[in-house]
């Protein structure tokens, strides 16, 4: 991993169309600006992961049948 | 065509009801086509079974089933990720992740799934800024549901997991 100290208002670039600049520092905060073409999704990384590890959670075999499910929720809809 | 699946055994499934998810679910960049099953005895449940996984299936349901207020925006550029222009005739399903005891399964109202009806094309969208959470207890919000009426956006607070 390249690794690169920056001053607040300082950014850096990615190649010729991505930019990150450091708008402000608060505590253990920094805020980032991000310019980047729209071709690229950007996330919170942790939001990202999260989602992924929901998924593979929501992948395995089920314990519980569907239609059990579906029962419960039938007979709280009446 | 024909495919082979784990739980409802070898599926014709017709051209037509092959939904393609280019990204592929996140973490599942590999399987990018998909049918969905419906069965009247698990509804609002569905089955999004994976074509090119046998084993790969998600329970997914409309959120609006157990949220009549669910919303986000997108944006056009998302929206050119499923060929779509508008809104309007998209399809949303959320996944659920199944438990051992029924009040512990949840939805994941935070990476919904979206699909052009008219392309075929899906993608799970991932809501950045939203309160909306991935493990939003199923149960709870049918019961939340009931107790206020139909207005639920009283009860969004508490419900930051995580």
């Amino acid at each position: 991993m390249l690794i690169l100290t920056r001053k607040l208002g300082e950014s850096i670039t990615i190649g010729d169309d991505i930019k990150i600049q450091v708008l402000e520092i608060k505590g253990k905060q920094v805020r980032l600006g991000i310019q980047a073409p729209k071709k690229y999704s950007i996330h919170r990384e942790e939001i990202y992961q999260r989602i992924q590890e929901e998924n593979k959670l929501a992948a395995q075999q089920s314990p519980l049948s569907l239609k059990s499910i579906s029962d419960i929720w039938k007979k709280k809809k009446e | 065509m024909k495919f082979e699946t784990t739980r409802f055994g070898a599926i014709e499934v017709e051209n037509e009801n092959i939904l393609i998810f280019p990204e592929g679910p996140l973490g599942f960049p590999e399987c990018t086509r998909f049918t969905l099953i419906e069965e009247e005895k698990s509804h609002p449940f569905m089955m999004l079974q994976s074509l090119d996984l046998p084993t790969l299936a998600f329970v997914v349901l409309d959120p609006l089933v157990v949220r009549p207020d669910y919303h986000f925006n997108v944006t056009l550029n998302d929206l050119k990720l499923i060929k779509a222009t508008e809104t309007e005739n998209l399809l949303v399903y959320c996944i659920v992740t199944m438990a051992k005891e029924i009040k512990d399964v949840t939805v994941n109202l935070q990476g919904p799934l979206v699909i052009n009806p008219g392309t075929k094309l899906g993608h799970q969208f991932v809501l950045v800024d939203s309160d909306y959470t991935t493990r939003e207890p199923l149960l709870q919000s049918i019961e939340s549901r009931e107790d206020n009426g139909l207005n639920d956006s009283a009860l969004e607070p508490q419900k930051r997991a995580v």
